[in-house]
């Protein structure tokens, strides 16, 4: 058994759990490891706003002509968090005035320690994609101990 | 809000000319086009429903709008509008007496 059939295997298995299709409800972040690969064409920085409150982290990103099939959000644990939008092609005829070329998005951001992104949830609606981050309970957890 | 001048390419064909603006976040119902006298209005408004504390701002809400003079001879009738994924797709068809046509040469 390889490594690679060890992912495959792993990521079926998340596949299963998670469920992937929503109803274009918000969805689990989906994993990919190739992520740089998957862009032909050149790379531009999406402009992005980030919010923060007690329970999670929000992150919009502009990803215009964007949409979920060409969307592709990833979180490791080492790396943090990278989204990839393709763009649309360009329309036929004869251009008489450009003011942007063809280029997919790509952003990546690190995250703090209390950010949970194995919960990252993802969402593109009008040319913006949403992830937002839940953070991690600050509950106290009573450990028990053993011993007379 | 701030007033953004959004990023437009103009296409021309046979048959239209067509217009594509990057309108990140607009919903189709918070976009106004007005074709008055020969000059095209855009007009959008987005606003997020953020909650929380902004860490980093690059984006946020605004308006767009952006203005054009059109050229003689658009069918302002069959204008159409298409907004998809943050982009909007305007359609200006030609007025029929421009387009291209090729005429019949008969034989004497």
């Amino acid at each position: 058994v390889t490594w690679n059939d060890m992912l495959d295997n792993l990521r079926q298995r998340l596949r299963r759990t998670i469920g992937r299709d929503r109803g274009g409800a918000l969805e689990p972040a989906r994993s990919s490891p190739r992520l740089e690969q998957l862009g032909d064409r050149p790379l531009a920085t999406p402009a992005a706003d980030v919010y923060e409150n007690d329970r999670e982290l929000l992150f919009l990103f502009d990803v215009p002509g964007g949409s979920r099939d060409g969307a592709t959000v990833v979180w490791t644990e080492r790396e943090g968090l990278k989204v990839l939008v393709r763009s649309q092609g360009l329309p036929q005829g004869q251009r008489w005035a450009s003011e942007y070329e063809p280029a997919d998005w790509y952003r990546a951001f690190a995250l703090p320690d209390q950010a949970d992104g194995s919960k990252a949830v993802s969402a593109i609606v009008d040319g913006v994609l949403t992830v937002r981050v839940p953070k991690r309970g600050n509950a106290a957890k009573l450990v028990p101990i053993r011993g007379t | 809000l701030p007033g953004l001048a959004p990023a437009v390419d103009v296409y021309e064909n046979a048959d239209e000319i067509l217009l594509v603006a990057d309108l990140p976040g607009v919903a189709s119902d918070a976009l106004k086009v007005d074709l008055d006298n020969g000059e095209l209005l855009l007009e959008a408004t987005r606003t997020g429903d953020s909650e929380g504390r902004m860490v980093e701002s690059e984006y946020g809400d605004c308006t767009f709008q952006r203005r054009f003079a059109l050229p003689a001879g658009i069918d302002a009738a069959k204008v159409a509008a298409d907004l998809r994924n943050g982009v909007l797709e305007l359609h200006l068809p030609k007025a029929e007496a421009l387009k291209p046509r090729r005429i019949e040469v008969r034989a004497g």
